[in-house]
């Protein structure tokens, strides 16, 4: 802040007065100043003194704020764009933990040497829990429509020959409203179980348990329904 | 599988699955299967009991072993990943 010398006979009191008047006229947004500035003379600062000399008379003052404005409007878009760039980031780790999950349960189920038996075997348990439907359907699609205790609509995606990331949570219009990777525990004391067997666990527990199944999910791609967002 | 009247037990596992069958009639069929399913209950498994006719139509999660159960399905835990 500059420092404003008194001229004349002006005594200290007018300095501090003067102080005052700036510090107050800064604050508002819309006021009204008396001043009464002409003895006072301003070696450095011309704006100032412009003020000081022409303000005599009662004038009013508005205080737009234009620059506070599109401060907080940048705050606030900054705000929007790192609350994104989070969501994408821990999306992509998301994606990275689930990628390698897959690859790991792969290479123990190629351990064993029954595996193509034991695949067999778990897809005839999920052929006896799958209704016609939705056998006709996992057939074309490579997924089944569930719809969980919780209400919820669920596809399970079986294209991909993994239990990880496979959940997918949708709504009347076909929306993805977020991925969820949760399934039995693969990997056992006796060996990896066969993928089936993940589905029949995954199946069973969305139908069934939804909400407690699901609580040990680790969700990705969350976003909104589009259709209500454009409504 | 071919009478709707089997009582099965299905637990999940590296093989694909083990079942156990057993007569609600016969005491010794159905302590062998509740002995596999408390054993299953004790690695923490989570147990389904499901309509062995209509596939998975109903069900419910069940902590209990129950011998006029028509079909009962053994998962292990559930894991986020």
């Amino acid at each position: 802040m500059p420092v404003y010398f008194p001229t004349g006979t002006a005594s200290k009191i007018y300095v501090n007065n003067t102080a005052d008047q700036w510090i107050e006229c800064s604050n508002i947004t819309t006021g009204t100043i008396s001043a009464s500035a002409a003895a006072w003379t301003n070696p450095s600062d011309q704006v100032w003194h412009y003020w000081t000399t022409t303000a005599a008379a009662t004038t009013t003052i508005t205080i737009n704020e234009p620059a506070w404005d599109a401060w907080v409007n940048e705050a606030a878009y900054q705000q929007t764009l790192q609350r994104r760039l989070d969501v994408q980031q821990a999306d992509q780790l998301q994606q990275r933990r689930e990628q390698h999950s897959r690859e790991e349960l792969a290479v123990a189920q190629q351990r064993r040497p029954d595996i193509a038996t034991a695949r067999s075997r778990a897809m005839e348990l999920l052929n006896e829990l799958l209704t016609e439907e939705e056998r006709a359907v996992r057939d074309t699609e490579q997924r089944v429509a569930i719809r969980g205790s919780d209400g919820h609509l669920y596809w399970l995606e079986m294209h991909r020959q993994t239990v990880h990331g496979n959940i997918v949570r949708t709504d009347e219009h076909g929306c993805l409203l977020g991925r969820a990777c949760v399934a039995p525990a693969m990997q056992t004391s006796m060996g990896a179980l066969p993928t089936a067997d993940g589905w029949v666990g995954q199946y069973l527990g969305l139908k069934f348990d939804a909400a407690n199944f699901l609580s040990h999910a680790n969700w990705s791609s969350v976003r909104r329904c589009r259709v209500a967002q454009a409504a | 599988m071919t009478t709707t009247a089997e009582h099965t037990l299905t637990i999940t596992d590296a093989t694909g699955d083990t079942k156990i069958i057993w007569d609600p009639d016969k005491p010794d069929e159905v302590a062998a299967a509740k002995a596999a399913f408390d054993a299953g209950k004790k690695k923490k498994m989570l147990s389904y009991s499901v309509d062995p006719d209509s596939g998975a139509r109903t069900g419910e999660v069940i902590r209990e072993f129950d011998p006029q159960a028509g079909k009962i399905i053994m998962i292990p835990q559930t894991r986020g990943g």
